[in-house]
C-alpha cells in the first residue's frame, strides 16, 4: 500500500475537562473509505473535527503527506487544510441558493468560468439541475443531504470527512443516497472517513472499519475481518448481536452446552469466552437441545430467544419457513468457523 | 384540533378591535372630514420639516444603534470577557430610560451653560470647549434615540449570534473562507433579518417619540400631531397628520415583520448546538468590557447621573407623588387588561383557526400606530360614541369618556396590547397540541388541562407581558398628553412640562422616578427574554 494521505498518531484532546480523545491512531489511504463506528460520545465526532482543523489536539500528531498540520507546535486551521466535511446537519448556508453553496469553496482557487463549469458538473452529479436556484429549506431532507456533499466535494479535496451524513434521513432514502454517495466519492478518488453509529452503514460503506469507544480505536481492519474475528466483547457488540459464554481451557478444549469445541493455544485452566452471531447456530438433528422462550421477525428471519439445558440464553436466527411456536424444542449445532475465542 | 373555543377568539378579536379601531377611525375622520386651513398653512410651512426631521432623527437612530446593537450582541454571543455576565444583562438597560429622560439630561450636559463646556471654559480651553457638539437637532435627538435604543437591536442580534449553528462558520472555513469572509460573507448575513427587526422597533419608538425631538428642537411628524390638537384644537388636522406618520410607521412595522419571517427561515438544520463563547485574554478582556461598558454609560450613566445632580440640588417639583400615584395606577389597570387581551389573541393565534389568526396579527398592528395617532383615533371613537349616546339618552348624558382615564386606558391598549402578545405566544409555544391529547388521554378535563398543564407553563410569560406593558406605560408621554383627563398628570407629563419650561432641575425627580420603577421589570423581562440563549 502507498503511503497514508493522512495520518493521526496519538491523538488527545478533552473537552470541558472530559478526556474525549484518549490515543487515537489512524491512517487514510486515496481511494479508500473508511469507517470509524461507535456508539454516541465514544470520540468519533470529535476525531473528525480534528482532523478537519475545527478542534486543536492536547496531545499527538495529525499530518498530510506533505505537511504537519497539528503537532502541538504547528497548527493548520481548517481553512487552509482543503479538507471537505459533510456535516450532520449539513450545514447549508441559508442565505445562499444551492448553486451558491456549492460554488462557495471555489472562490480563489480556479478562474470564475472554470468555477461555474464545475458547480454545474455537480448539480448534474447529484440530479438537482431542478433545485439549482433553490434555497436549502426549500429542499428535502435527501436533496439538501446531496447538496452537502457536492459542496464538499467542489475544491476537489484530496480527503472527504462525513459526519453521521445519513443519520437524519428516512431508512429506505438512507439506503439509496448511501449507495449515490459513496460511487460519487470513489468517482472523486479522495480518502473518506464516514463516522457513524450504524453498523449496517460501516459495513456498507467501508474498505475500513474503525471500531471506537471511549476515545480510542479498539480494532480496525476490514470489515469482514473485524466482523469475524473480533478483538474485544465490546468491538463484537459494536457490530451487531453476540451470544456469549464462558468456560475453561482444557486439554485444547472448551465445554459448552454444544459440547467441547477446540480452543487451541490456550493453557489449560484459563477462562475463555465463547462469543458466537445468531446466524452461527443452524439446526441440526445432532445438536444441542434449547427450549424457544419468545419469537420475533426481524428483516424476513425468526429471531428466537432460546434456554439451554444450563438455563443459559441464547439468541438464534433461522429461516422463516420454519414453523416455530413458543414452547418447541429446537436441536441447535454451532458454525465453528463463525465463532470467536476471547481472554475473559 | 377543536375549533370550538369561543373564549379565547372573542378575546382575540377584541384585542383586533382594540388596536384597530384608532387608526381606522383616524384614516375615517383624516378622508371625511372638511379642510381647514390650519393644515393648507402646516404644508405650506412646516410639513416638510416635520417629515425631513423624521427622516434624519430615525436613520441616525437606525445606523448608530446597529452598530453599537450589532457590536456588543455579538461580543456577548461569542466572546468570554471579564464582567460578561453582568453585560449580558446590563447592556439591555438603557432600555428603561424614556429617550426624553435622556434628552434632558444630554442636552443638559452638552450646552453651552452645561457642565462640559463650562468646566472646558474654566480651565483655559474655551476652543475646545466651542468644539464640543451640542446635542440637539435632528442628528442629536438620533443619538439620544440610539444610546437609549439599541437593546432592541442588541437583544435580538445577541439571540441570533448565539443561535448560529456553529457548523455554519465550520462549514465555510472547511471550504478555506479567512475569519473576515466567513465573518461578511456567512455570520452577518445570517443575521440580518433579525437585525431588520430589532432596526424596525429602533425606528417606530424613534417614529413615535414626542418627549425627546420636541425637547431638543428637532419636531418630527408626531410632534406635529399633537400641536395639531393641543394648540389648534383641530381633530381632523392632527388625524390627517396622523396619517402620514402612521405611514412611516407602518413601514417600519412592516420591515420588522418581513425581518422576522426571513430570521426563521435562517434556520435550516435542526442542531440546536450553540458556538461556543472564544475565551479572552487578559487585556483583550479588558478592551472589550470597555467597549461594553461604553453605551451603558452613554444611554444610562451620564444622562441619569447629570439628572441626579439637578435633583439633589435644585428644589424639588410639586405634585411629584400625586403624578407618581396616577403614573403607577394608570400602568397597572392597562397592564393587566393588555395582558388578559395579549393571551386571548395568543390562544386566537394557536387555535389555528384564520379568523383566530387574523384578529391576531391585526392586534399586533397597533404597536405600529405612534401613541399620539392612537390617542387621536381615541378621542375619534369616544366622540361618536358621546354623539350616539347622547342622541339615546335624550340630551347631554353623563360626561363620558374623552376626559376621563377610559379614552387615555383605551389608547394605552390600543397601542400596547400588541406588546402583550408576543411573549404569551411565546409561553404558549411550549404547550404543545401534543401536550393537551397527552392530557386528554390521561382523563383531564379542558379546565383541568388549562388549571394544571397551561398556566403553569404560561404564567412567567403573561407575568413578562404585563410588566413590558407596565413598563410602556410608565413612560408613554404623546397619547397621555392629548388624552389625560383634568388633574391627572402622570410623571411623564410632569417630567415634561417643568423641562418645556426648561426646569430641568424639577423635570428630573419625576425623570428618575420613572428610570427607577422601569429598572426592576427592564431585567426581569430582559433576563427571561433572553433565559434560554444564555448558558
Amino acid at each position: 500500500m502507498s503511503a497514508p494521505i493522512l495520518s493521526v498518531r496519538s491523538a488527545e484532546k478533552s473537552l470541558g475537562g472530559t478526556a474525549v480523545l484518549k490515543g487515537v491512531d489512524l491512517d487514510l489511504y486515496c481511494g479508500q473509505i473508511s469507517a470509524v463506528l461507535g456508539p454516541s460520545g465514544a470520540g468519533k465526532s470529535t476525531l473528525l473535527r480534528s482532523i478537519a482543523g475545527l478542534e486543536k489536539l492536547d496531545a499527538g500528531q495529525i499530518a498530510s503527506r506533505t505537511n504537519n498540520w497539528d503537532d502541538g507546535k504547528q497548527f493548520t486551521p481548517a481553512e487552509k487544510r482543503r479538507v471537505g466535511v459533510v456535516f450532520q446537519d449539513y450545514a447549508l448556508f441559508p442565505h445562499l441558493t444551492v448553486e451558491k453553496n456549492i460554488a462557495f469553496g471555489l472562490k480563489g482557487f480556479e478562474s470564475r468560468e472554470a468555477a461555474k463549469i464545475r458547480v454545474s458538473e455537480l448539480i448534474e452529479q447529484a440530479e438537482i439541475q431542478a433545485q439549482a436556484k433553490s434555497y436549502p429549506h426549500e429542499l428535502s431532507g435527501g436533496e439538501q443531504q446531496r447538496v452537502a456533499l457536492a459542496r464538499a466535494l467542489a475544491p476537489q479535496p484530496d480527503i472527504i470527512l462525513l459526519d453521521e451524513p445519513f443519520s437524519s434521513l428516512d431508512r429506505r432514502l438512507r439506503v439509496d443516497l448511501r449507495a449515490q454517495t459513496m460511487s460519487a466519492i470513489r468517482d472523486a478518488g479522495a480518502a473518506a472517513l464516514i463516522v457513524t453509529h450504524d453498523a449496517d452503514e460501516a459495513f456498507e460503506t467501508a474498505d475500513t472499519l474503525f471500531l471506537m469507544e471511549d476515545g480510542r480505536i479498539i480494532q480496525s481492519g476490514p470489515p469482514a475481518d473485524v466482523y469475524a474475528r473480533p478483538g474485544t466483547l465490546t468491538a463484537a457488540r459494536l457490530l451487531g448481536d453476540v451470544n456469549v459464554a464462558s468456560g475453561s481451557a482444557n486439554a485444547g478444549n472448551m465445554e459448552t452446552v454444544f459440547g467441547p469445541i477446540t480452543v487451541r493455544g490456550h493453557p489449560d485452566g484459563v477462562t475463555l469466552k465463547l462469543l458466537v452471531r445468531p446466524e452461527a447456530l443452524t439446526q441440526s438433528e445432532t445438536g444441542a437441545v434449547f427450549v424457544v422462550d419468545d419469537i420475533r421477525i426481524r428483516q424476513g428471519r425468526h429471531r428466537l430467544r432460546v434456554i439451554a439445558s444450563d438455563d443459559s440464553i441464547w439468541i438464534a436466527e433461522l429461516p422463516l419457513a420454519y414453523k416455530i411456536k413458543k414452547g418447541d424444542t429446537l436441536r441447535l449445532a454451532l458454525d465453528e468457523t463463525a465463532i470467536s475465542i476471547l481472554l475473559a | 384540533m377543536s375549533a370550538h373555543r369561543p373564549g379565547p377568539a372573542v378575546l382575540g378579536s377584541f384585542a383586533a378591535l382594540v388596536a384597530a379601531g384608532p387608526i381606522l377611525a383616524v384614516a375615517w375622520v383624516a378622508i371625511t372630514a372638511p379642510w381647514g386651513d390650519y393644515l393648507i398653512h402646516l404644508m405650506q410651512t412646516r410639513l416638510t420639516g416635520y417629515v425631513l426631521n423624521t427622516v434624519i432623527v430615525t436613520s441616525t437612530a437606525m445606523l448608530l444603534a446597529g452598530v453599537i446593537g450589532t457590536a456588543t450582541g455579538w461580543m456577548i454571543a461569542r466572546l468570554d470577557f471579564l464582567g460578561r455576565g453582568i453585560f449580558a444583562w446590563a447592556l439591555a438597560l438603557p432600555l428603561a430610560v424614556p429617550a426624553y429622560v435622556a434628552a434632558y439630561g444630554w442636552l443638559d450636559l452638552t450646552q453651552a451653560a452645561g457642565p462640559l463646556q463650562t468646566s472646558l471654559r474654566d480651565v483655559g480651553l474655551p476652543a475646545l470647549a466651542h468644539l464640543l457638539p451640542v446635542v440637539r437637532g435632528p442628528i442629536g435627538a438620533g443619538f439620544v434615540f440610539a444610546v437609549t435604543l439599541y437593546p432592541y437591536v442588541y437583544l435580538i442580534a445577541r439571540q441570533a449570534f448565539a443561535e448560529q449553528h456553529p457548523d455554519m462558520q465550520n462549514a465555510a472555513r472547511t471550504l478555506g473562507a479567512s475569519r473576515w469572509r466567513t465573518m461578511t460573507g456567512i455570520t452577518l448575513p445570517l443575521v440580518r433579518p433579525a437585525l431588520a427587526a430589532g432596526l424596525a422597533l429602533v425606528a417606530m419608538e424613534s417614529i413615535a417619540d414626542f418627549g425627546a425631538v420636541s425637547h431638543l428642537g428637532a419636531p418630527t411628524l408626531t410632534v406635529g400631531v399633537v400641536r395639531a390638537w393641543a394648540g389648534a384644537g383641530s381633530v381632523p388636522d392632527a388625524a390627517r397628520l396622523a396619517v402620514v406618520l402612521a405611514l412611516f410607521a407602518y413601514l417600519a412595522f412592516a420591515l420588522e415583520r418581513q425581518g422576522r419571517a426571513r430570521a426563521r427561515f435562517g434556520q435550516t438544520s435542526g442542531g440546536r448546538r450553540q458556538p461556543q463563547r472564544k475565551r479572552l485574554t487578559f487585556w483583550p478582556s479588558v478592551m472589550t468590557a470597555i467597549v461594553c461598558l461604553l453605551p451603558i454609560v452613554l444611554g444610562l450613566a451620564l444622562p441619569l447621573g447629570r439628572l441626579l445632580y439637578l435633583a439633589l440640588t435644585e428644589p424639588a417639583a410639586r405634585g411629584v407623588l400625586g403624578g407618581l400615584t396616577n403614573s403607577l395606577w394608570l400602568a397597572s389597570i392597562t397592564a393587566v387588561l393588555a395582558a388578559i387581551l395579549g393571551l386571548g389573541a395568543a390562544y386566537a393565534i394557536r387555535s389555528g383557526t384564520k379568523f383566530g389568526i387574523l384578529s391576531a396579527r391585526l392586534a399586533s398592528l397597533g404597536y405600529a400606530a405612534p401613541g399620539a395617532v392612537a390617542a387621536v383615533g381615541a378621542l375619534v371613537l369616544f366622540a361618536a360614541l358621546q354623539t350616539v349616546l347622547d342622541g339615546v339618552w335624550g340630551g347631554r348624558f353623563p360626561i363620558l369618556l374623552s376626559a376621563t382615564a377610559g379614552a387615555l386606558i383605551f389608547a394605552y391598549l390600543s397601542r400596547f396590547a400588541a406588546v402583550a402578545i408576543a411573549p404569551s405566544e411565546a409561553a404558549l409555544t411550549q404547550v404543545t397540541h401534543r401536550l393537551d391529547e397527552a392530557a386528554k388521554t390521561l382523563g383531564a378535563r379542558r379546565r383541568r388541562i388549562a388549571a394544571e398543564i397551561h398556566w403553569p407553563l404560561i404564567l412567567g410569560g403573561v407575568g413578562i407581558a404585563a410588566l413590558m406593558v407596565f413598563v410602556e406605560v410608565m413612560k408613554e408621554l404623546p397619547a397621555t398628553m392629548i388624552l389625560r383627563p383634568f388633574n391627572t398628570d402622570t410623571l411623564a407629563v410632569i417630567a415634561h412640562n417643568y423641562a418645556a419650561d426648561e426646569r430641568l432641575g424639577q423635570a428630573a425627580l419625576p425623570s428618575l422616578i420613572i428610570v427607577l420603577a422601569t429598572i426592576p421589570a427592564m431585567v426581569l423581562a430582559a433576563r427571561s427574554l433572553t433565559r434560554g440563549t444564555d448558558r
